[in-house]
């Protein structure tokens, strides 16, 4: 059977795992910014465009 | 019957004020330390007396033990240190501002402390660009401390009883874990995450696009990063975002903002791939709210003709209408220029200011979740009323699986809806009284007490004090969604005529 | 090029009638005042360079206020007297002399006061629609000055009393609160 990690190892997964988590939140919260940026864009396009 | 609470519930809260004063004083330490670094020896004597005077009475609270044998977990109790917690913190913080010369009076420090601690942004400091760095940095820590939550803050370092009581009375409902500790741990764990990416990429930005100098930017990148994580919207220049002059820096801002408006709970979905998501109530009603405000603020400014290029109505309208939605209060333009957004960005803003975030997150405001609910309920009355009689109107909605709006819950939400439009025509009402044109007055309101702190210049030193007042009494109350104050209120009730 | 164009323009313009920059001497608030009117016209303001000199390749970005603080900042012992009042300018780095004029303002200097004549933008097309000052001509009125940086004084030595009672009550509650032994 395998022996359980050391605490030191387990520790630093977890905070890897938090990292590559935290990294895709991020990713997403990008991402809802960018589509924002594009559909403002849209909007202020045809908003001039019309004026 | 009205109870007087006994000598043991008195002793209880001074313990847990105590070991919240703890907190403030372990916070001073980071302004104390960039005032030693850079140099600034005045502001650094004003950290060490703030320091101690909130060390002192943090220490006698452990002496005296007087939290020690708590018995029972009183939810009222809980409520009542929180709502005393931020009144206190704010005061003991004022004293670097204080002596830092730059605010007219002792009140107008309480302002900016209590719009700090409220993450609001509104701010009546004077001469901020010679303000020293570490004085500034205090002021940002305070958005810091008030948007993580102060009393979650000394919850992860202090386990107690009545935690779940204190917690939710920050305008929080939802616990991510069973563990109120852990639920605080993986807030934290957000905060840090989003902090050094944060801090990191705007240093860098600050250093190889803005061409700043590399302490200068790491100064502003700390600031800006605690101000819009935490939906604050303080800023270490006069000019507020629009100092930086960069695109990408409003950017990185951006995420942050959108970062700081979403729930924790939201947060936790994220990370660990939750589907779904966008069936939930609360993100579909900011998405609505926000598209439909985003779309009346950019028509109504490229009608006023204010904006002549798409690129530049895009860029300064996003960031106002996010700035305000998630009740941050960044600018990228100046007062006067917003004084001036007249007619449809006028109501986009404002509208966009009321509503606010999602609950448990660091915004302000209605919050989406409320609304989302009291849309919903007013839908079910309608269908009900044009159904055939004995028709069933499924009364449930999703929110992280399905859940059942009851009448008791439909009642609570437009309570609290209600008592926000009442606390945002209060401080119209005053403002109006005072001369003030009704829109900049409802406007400057609604921005006090939704956290947000966008200003069209009603804001300014010298303001009438019973303004002053109210627009702190809007900020406190409307951080804590009402409860925690009326539980307070009800506390020096009982201890005036309770037997 | 579109720089040295306007600096080439103003210049002239300057030259040929000077009354007519006389004209344009504005203070900040006019031009936020009045933004439109002002737009793509060669102004005339004096003020403090404050903040920091963000140098990005051949243009340098910084923000000039015009306020009462800046012949008495407050930590050089001015009295508060209402915010800040200030817009940004962009300065092409052939006019740019950091070694002349010194730091720009904060709580350590009081920046160095000029005299700048530049196209006021507004909301500018070509610069993603920022609003700011395009110099072509700075002038040094005052170099930076450095401000006190104070002492720790009562309020600093009040605080380490105050620390030091409270670091002795809280080894008292330890010391208390210690297990008995046995």
């Amino acid at each position: 059977m395998p022996s359980d990690p050391h605490p030191v190892v387990r520790w630093l997964r977890r905070r890897a795992e938090n990292i590559v988590q935290g990294t895709r939140g991020l990713a997403i919260e990008a991402t809802i910014v960018l589509v924002l940026i594009v559909v403002a864009f849209a909007l202020s396009f045809l908003v001039v465009a019309l004026r | 019957m009205l109870l007087r609470p006994s000598v043991t519930d008195l002793r209880l809260i001074a313990h847990d004020l105590g070991r919240i004063l703890a907190v403030v004083a372990a916070a001073g330490l980071l302004p104390l330390g960039w005032a030693i670094f850079r140099g600034e020896w005045s502001a650094a004597g004003w950290f060490l007396l703030m320091i101690g005077t909130a060390a002192v009475p943090a220490a006698a609270a452990e002496f005296l033990g007087w939290g020690a044998r708590r018995q029972r977990v009183d939810w009222s109790h809980g409520l009542v240190v929180v709502a005393l917690t931020w009144l206190v913190v704010p005061a003991v913080g004022t004293l670097p501002l204080w002596l830092s010369g730059h605010w007219g009076r002792w009140l107008d420090t309480f302002f900016d402390a209590m719009s700090g601690i409220t993450t609001t942004g509104l701010s009546l400091v004077q001469d901020l660009d010679h303000l020293p760095e570490s004085v500034n940095i205090w002021r940002h820590t305070l958005q810091f401390l008030g948007g993580q939550g102060i009393v979650l803050a000394a919850l992860t370092f202090f386990s107690a009883s009545g935690a779940l009581s204190m917690y939710q009375a920050e305008g929080r409902e939802e616990r991510i874990f069973p563990s109120v500790i852990s639920t605080a741990r993986f807030i934290w764990l957000v905060s840090v995450i989003h902090g050094v990416v944060g801090v990191t990429a705007l240093t860098v930005d600050g250093i190889l696009v803005q061409g700043f100098e590399p302490v200068r930017s790491f100064f502003h990148a700390i600031n800006v990063f605690m101000a819009a994580f935490d939906t604050g919207g303080f800023t270490p220049q006069s000019t507020s975002i629009a100092y930086y002059h960069s695109a990408l820096y409003e950017g990185v801002l951006a995420v942050l903002m959108v970062a700081g408006a979403m729930s924790f709970g939201l947060h936790h979905a994220l990370w660990n791939r939750r589907r779904g998501l966008l069936r939930n109530l609360e993100v579909r009603t900011i998405l609505t709210t926000f598209g439909i405000l985003l779309a009346v603020t950019i028509v109504g400014l490229g009608i006023s003709g204010v904006f002549t290029h798409a690129p530049a109505l895009t860029r300064r309208g996003l960031f106002q209408v996010l700035s305000a939605h998630t009740g941050t209060g960044f600018s990228t333009v100046s007062t006067t220029e917003l004084s001036r957004w007249s007619g449809l960005a006028f109501v986009g803003i404002t509208v966009a200011m009321a509503l606010g975030g999602m609950s448990s997150s660091t915004a302000g405001g209605v919050k989406s979740l409320r609304i989302g609910l009291t849309v919903k309920a007013m839908a079910d009355s309608i269908r009900e009323a044009l159904l055939p009689e004995g028709a069933v109107v499924p009364d449930t909605f999703q929110q992280y699986g399905v859940q059942r709006l009851t009448p008791r819950m439909a009642q609570s939400v437009m309570a609290v809806s209600l008592l926000y439009v009442g606390l945002y025509l209060l401080g119209a009402g005053v403002g109006y009284a005072y001369g003030y044109p009704l829109d900049q007055a409802l406007f400057e309101s609604v921005s006090a007490s939704a956290a947000v702190g966008l200003s069209v210049g009603v804001t300014a030193p010298g303001m009438p004090i019973l303004m002053e007042l109210v627009m702190i009494l809007q900020m406190w109350v409307g951080r804590l969604e009402f409860v925690a104050v009326f539980a307070l209120l009800g506390f020096m009730a009982s201890l005036a005529v309770g037997e | 090029m579109r720089t040295l164009f306007i600096l080439v323009v103003a210049s002239f313009v300057m030259f040929l009638a000077p009354g007519a920059t006389a004209a344009q001497v504005v203070d900040v608030s006019d031009l936020d005042q009045n933004p439109q009117a002002y737009d793509g016209q060669v102004v005339t303001l004096e003020g403090e360079l404050i903040g920091d000199y963000g140098i990005r390749g051949d243009e340098v970005w910084v923000q000039l206020n015009d306020d009462p603080y800046i012949e008495n900042p407050i930590p050089g012992g001015g009295a508060p007297a209402g915010g800040n009042q200030g817009i940004g300018l962009r300065i092409p780095v052939e006019i740019f002399d950091p070694e002349g004029w010194g730091p720009p303002g904060s709580v350590r200097y009081r920046g160095p006061l000029v005299q700048v004549v530049g196209e006021f933008r507004y909301h500018a097309a070509d610069a993603s629609g920022e609003t700011f000052v395009q110099v072509v001509d700075i002038t040094l009125l005052d170099p930076a000055r450095p401000l006190p940086s104070g002492e720790l004084g009562t309020p600093g030595r009040i605080g380490i009393a105050l620390l030091v009672l409270a670091a002795l009550i809280f080894a008292a509650a330890r010391y208390r609160a210690r297990p008995p032994r046995g």
